[in-house]
């Protein structure tokens, strides 16, 4: 049963899905082709120097696009669920609905986590290879709250799709792009070092907040 | 023995509008009954709490003895649902909708799906999205035959649909219910459909339940009457039933025998002669009672 | 689910904490006085100039006489500020108060030095680059390598971003023939080109030692600075000045900053009350006789003339202005939450309070939601009316839209 949910998942998705993974490749490909042609241009010191002493970060081009795949999966996931209600079909099957919710965020979850690693690996070795570790933690710290956004706003679609209420959607829609602003504040690399555990403790915070929409929706909440 | 369905003195509002209150039926097993209402009467209301999509402001419903704002699994599993519209996944072909299905109901019975497939003109590799609104109901109804389950509710089933589909989904249902025992429970705003399928009637108007009988009772004892004079001064008589004159001639409805009502209007000092009574049709038995208006 | 409910409640409200103060101070902040202001060595007072609300337009004053110049007279008041005007207008002094000055003096000693606490508090990847000192050119030229120091120097290069083993085992014997101990807190140095000459690093060690760390004719310069051991430095801004007089300016965990001279490493204390490393500015404008120290806060400026030679402060001048009054941010806004500041570049929660009449507020706004509430008949809700008296406005707004 849980197979055939997950199935389903991945029917209603499959050409975002795909689509998404395209652009994250695409995207750390080009990016990958850029800093090999900055290579042979300008030369590596030169290029050392200008990320440690200029703090320009080589990876600004991913910093939507975690958001930006979290956005379209999640819309491809839960906007067919909401049109004509038809997540009353998922909610009517012979699981506990809790149950059923959960697949679903894993599903969405699980594609967008392995799209995240995916481009992580790659630039994880790009970064091993040409520069010194020091260069890569500090991306990973500075690109670390762009992934963590990409997952709240993919918990954000969730929670604002399966609302009834309109009104509750156009707030829990507010308080999702407020959050995720959060994220954004800076662009100096590694801004975020001294808070990334309380990004953390954001992102389990909005962990469940789909839930409350799914109990508002089985209640036939109107206002 | 226990009802399928049972509900206790249910109430719900919509904001400050009341829907219904205190509402009570109940759904005998291997029975067809049928929700009839007009618009706004509250029928989509009642199958979205007898299905746990809406929390009744009090009163509660049992399905197979199990509040329905919180069906097991296994409750669920014995209950077809056809959600108004057939809404089903239009990402998907009737393969795929199959295979997906039978994975949740242990006794899927995958020859009544194709059976009712077969009958339509479809490619196999066409997508529900791309199928007009009665395939999409065959496959919908396909999909609840193959489940098996012992409640059929289907939410307006007629929506949208050719007189041609209407008929092929109403013989296919009330075939395969008579013959298996099944219980069902189904609305629909086209009453002409439902004669053909429903053994029960449940009338509802604003606010309450009409009455719930056998179609058949209703039919022998609700009868329509016509006269020609002024029928204004029967407005009182609770026994004379939406009286309307027009150009001199009235029309009336009532459950009294042609005699009986005779008697009654005598009382009233008038004596008409030329009573003529006519029997109904579902619809017009409907309208009779809910009003034209 | 009501936990579900109860954490988006809390999280507006925090999400409120931050956006409503700042949407506040779009819409009220003004912008305060931004006096320029300069120890004037012929009048020996403070001098200022300063825009007159009254006049609308610029005035310049002597601060302690209050006496009006013109631009000219301006100019002459300061010859050390305006030294490039008096020389093209053939108007700069031979002497001031009795003192011989010459171009060539005014040339070297005039500096300016800022520090900005943001200077500090900056992300940074510790990998460093290391010019060669003493190569005979005029220009500096890119080392070809960069070097990282931790429990060891290492020399990577950056075309093979591999370890330049021999270079670093030549520089590492140097670490290990002096005093110095690992692992090294920080190394500030100037890692550009454009600069007159290199002095290369300031490295503060584990037991809070400050070395010197150059590069000369490829060999490995290191020396202890012998910096007192009663100081502990924090943060070190190299500089490398045109008359090669000093090399850091020194921040200690005090708030005190020092001057390294270059006279075998001596240091002086610069005076900077009210000085804060963490969270507010410094300027130094040094002249031949006067060191401008302006100590720079939210609050204003605190102005320090000090004796170019002996570093006594000779006379100051207090711009602060008092904390300013604002009835919203006092009386109804519980907190103010901000997550960047003009001190740092990381991003780091920071909460500033109200007065305690903001409970009154709080108060107020709970009975208004307990009137709403039986207004429509709805049961005590303990944790609504809790958190509104705890967070006020910002718990309010939530609690109401996101009801049960």
């Amino acid at each position: 049963m849980e197979k055939a949910l997950l199935y389903k998942e991945w029917k209603k998705t499959r050409l975002f899905t795909l689509g998404i993974a395209a652009v994250g490749i695409i995207l750390l490909g080009y990016i990958m082709l850029k800093m090999g042609r900055s290579f042979r241009m300008v030369g590596m010191e030169h290029l050392w120097d200008v990320v440690v002493n200029r703090k320009q970060f080589l990876f600004r081009s991913l910093k939507y696009f975690p958001i930006a795949a979290a956005l379209c999966l999640g819309m491809a996931q839960y906007f067919p669920e909401v049109i004509q209600k038809r997540i009353k079909l998922s909610l009517h099957l012979p699981l506990p609905e809790r149950k059923v919710i959960l697949l679903m965020y894993g599903y969405g979850l699980g594609i967008l986590l392995g799209i995240y690693l995916l481009q992580l690996v790659g630039l994880l070795v790009f970064s091993t290879i040409n520069f010194p570790y020091e260069f890569t933690s500090s991306t990973l710290k500075t690109i670390a709250p762009w992934y963590m956004a990409g997952i709240i706003t993919y918990l954000f679609v969730a929670m604002v799709c399966l609302e009834p209420v309109w009104k509750r959607r156009a707030f829990n829609g507010l308080l999702g792009i407020a959050i995720v602003y959060l994220f954004f504040l800076s662009d100096v690399p590694s801004a975020y070092q001294p808070v990334l555990y309380i990004l953390l403790v954001t992102l389990i915070a909005v962990f469940p907040f789909g839930f409350l929409s799914v109990q508002r929706f089985k209640e036939g909440t109107q206002d | 023995m226990q009802p399928i369905v049972q509900c206790k003195n249910l109430t719900h509002y919509y904001g400050k509008r009341c829907i219904y209150e205190n509402l009570n039926f109940e759904i005998p097993k291997g029975r067809i009954l049928g929700l009839l209402g007009k618009n706004g009467t509250g029928k989509t209301t009642t199958i979205n709490i007898l299905n746990g999509y809406l929390k009744p402001r009090s009163g509660e419903c049992l399905m197979f003895g199990e509040n329905s704002s919180n069906l097991s699994p296994e409750t669920k599993q014995k209950v077809g649902l056809l959600i108004e519209g057939h809404v089903q996944y239009p990402f998907m072909n009737i393969h795929e909708i199959e295979k997906y299905y039978s994975a949740f109901y242990p006794q899927w019975k995958k020859e009544a799906y194709w059976e009712l497939m077969k009958l339509l003109k479809i490619d196999p590799k066409q997508k529900l999205s791309q199928m007009s609104c009665g395939q999409k109901s065959q496959v919908a109804l396909g999909l609840i035959l193959a489940q098996d389950p012992e409640l059929l509710i289907l939410d307006d089933f007629s929506m949208g649909l050719d007189p041609g589909y209407r008929v092929l989904f109403v013989d296919y249902l009330s075939e395969y219910a008579r013959a298996e025992g099944k219980t069902v429970f189904v609305t629909s705003h086209i009453i002409q459909d439902m004669e053909r399928l429903i053994d029960d009637c449940m009338i509802m108007d604003y606010g309450s339940i009409l009455f719930q009988k056998p179609v058949a009772e209703l039919l022998q004892s609700f009868k329509r009457f016509r006269f020609s004079g002024n029928g204004q001064i029967f407005e009182d008589i609770k026994q004379v039933i939406h009286p309307v004159t027009i150009k001199g001639n009235t029309e009336f409805y009532s459950f009294e025998k042609k005699d009986e009502l005779a008697r009654i209007l005598t009382y009233t000092g008038f004596n008409p002669t030329d009573i003529k009574e006519e029997s109904l049709s579902l619809e017009e038995a409907f309208i009779g009672l809910t009003g034209k208006y | 689910m009501k936990p579900i409910r109860y954490t988006i409640i809390i999280l507006a409200s925090i999400i409120l904490a931050w956006l409503l103060p700042s949407f506040y101070h779009l819409l009220s902040d003004s912008s305060g006085s931004n006096a320029f202001t300069y120890y004037s060595s012929v009048e020996e007072a403070f001098c200022s100039i300063d825009f007159d609300e009254q006049e609308e337009r610029l005035i310049r004053y002597n601060v302690k006489t209050n006496q009006r110049y013109s631009e000219a007279e301006f100019d002459s008041i300061l010859p050390f500020f305006y030294y490039r005007q008096l020389l093209s207008d053939g108007r700069l002094p031979d002497s001031i108060n009795g003192r011989t000055i010459t171009l060539k003096e005014v040339n070297s000693k005039t500096f300016f030095y800022r520090y900005n606490a943001k200077d500090k508090n900056t992300p940074s990847i510790p990998i460093y680059t290391l010019f060669e000192s003493f190569s005979g050119r005029v220009r500096l030229e890119m080392p070809g390598d960069v070097f990282r120091l931790k429990n060891k120097i290492e020399f990577i290069n950056p075309e093979t971003n591999g370890v330049d083993k021999e270079k670093s085992e030549r520089f590492m014997r140097a670490f290990e023939t002096s005093d110095f101990q690992f692992p090294a807190r920080a190394a500030y140095g100037n890692p550009s080109t454009r600069k007159p000459y290199d002095e290369g690093y300031f490295i503060i060690d584990n037991d809070g030692q400050i070395f010197h760390l150059k590069m000369v004719n490829g060999k490995a310069f290191l020396k202890n600075t012998n910096f007192p051991a009663t100081i502990n430095p924090v943060y070190i801004s190299t500089q490398e000045p045109d008359d090669r007089s000093y090399y850091a300016f020194v921040f200690d965990d005090e708030n005190n900053v020092y001057l390294m001279t270059s006279d075998n490493y001596r240091i002086e204390t610069i005076p900077t009350p009210g000085f804060n490393r963490d969270k507010g500015r410094l300027m130094i404008m040094a002249n031949p006789m006067y060191w401008n120290v302006n100590v720079l806060s939210s609050r204003g400026k605190e102005c320090y003339a000090l004796n170019a030679d002996t570093k006594e402060v000779v006379d100051s001048l207090s711009l602060l202005t008092p904390e300013e009054y604002d009835f919203a941010l006092a009386n109804i806004l519980p907190v103010e939450l901000r997550f960047t500041s003009g001190n740092t570049d990381y991003i780091k929660p920071s909460v500033r309070f109200a007065t305690w009449w903001v409970l009154l507020t709080n108060l107020i706004l709970v009975a208004i939601f307990v009137f709403i509430g039986k207004r429509k008949n709805k049961p005590m809700q303990l944790f609504e009316i809790v958190w509104i008296g705890i967070s006020g406005i910002f718990g309010f707004i939530p609690c109401l839209i996101f009801k049960e």
